[in-house]
């Protein structure tokens, strides 16, 4: 899964702790699902859109391989 | 008669003396005991604090299973002390889990699917182990020096510990 995070983030000029402190996680978590190590739950995808005032859809795609 | 009645005089005042340093032990007690579950209160607010709680109790525990294993192993004790002293890391253990599980559900998701990983990790290491001791015990090859109850709690810690390695390195986290 491939995600804007980071695009979305410099857009606001935040810093991932700043964007964690945000959506109620830790730096290293939010690291993690930026890094696409970890996939967030619907809950915490749809916090993350709220903050940056998007959809889910723009902020986290489906790759290839996900595809079904 | 007079002795008698002097000695009677002295004996209640001893008791008046018991009975008032018994009641000002027991607010004692009290107060103690309410300062105790206000601070608890305080603590439970944060997160933060319930990761340092459960630490807390991990370490209480360590430091009440020592000198268990230490006074059991090297003193003789009548059986019902050595119970109780048997019996007090094993509480100290109980609370650790309580707090632990309570920590656990306070972490945000990556910390918890790691601190998952880290306990199925353990968990599935720990049965291969015990599966493995048990087979080997059927054709009469043990090492009880390497593989006692004792030993089998420290490899439980290790295999933890393995797996949380292994879950963050993995998630980075």
């Amino acid at each position: 899964m491939k995600n804007t995070i980071k695009v979305e983030r410099a857009k606001k000029n935040w810093t991932q702790a700043d964007l964690a402190k945000h959506i109620g996680i830790s730096r290293q978590g939010l690291n993690s699902i930026e890094t696409g190590k970890f996939i967030p739950s619907t809950l915490l995808a749809l916090r993350m859109a709220k903050v940056f005032n998007t959809t889910v859809e723009v902020l986290f795609q489906l790759d290839d391989v996900d595809e079904v | 008669m007079e002795d008698y009645s002097a000695q009677h005089i002295g004996i209640n005042k001893i008791a008046i003396i018991v009975d008032f340093l018994s009641t000002i032990l027991d607010i004692m007690k009290c107060l103690l005991i309410f300062a105790l579950i206000k601070q608890f209160k305080i603590m439970e607010k944060s997160k933060k604090s319930l990761n340092l709680q459960s630490l807390i109790f991990a370490l209480i525990h360590g430091a009440t299973y020592l000198p268990a294993v230490w006074l059991l192993k090297y003193h003789v004790f009548s059986q019902p002390v050595s119970i109780v002293i048997a019996i007090v890391p094993a509480i100290a253990f109980c609370i650790f889990i309580y707090k632990y599980i309570k920590a656990f559900s306070a972490m945000d998701e990556v910390k918890q699917r790691v601190q998952f990983e880290a306990v199925v990790i353990g968990f599935a290491l720990m049965a291969l182990l015990v599966m493995i001791l048990f087979l080997l015990s059927l054709c009469d090859i043990s090492n009880p020096s390497w593989f006692g109850y004792a030993q089998l709690l420290g490899y439980c810690w290790l295999f933890y510990f393995v797996g949380w390695l292994i879950s963050i390195r993995k998630y980075g986290a």
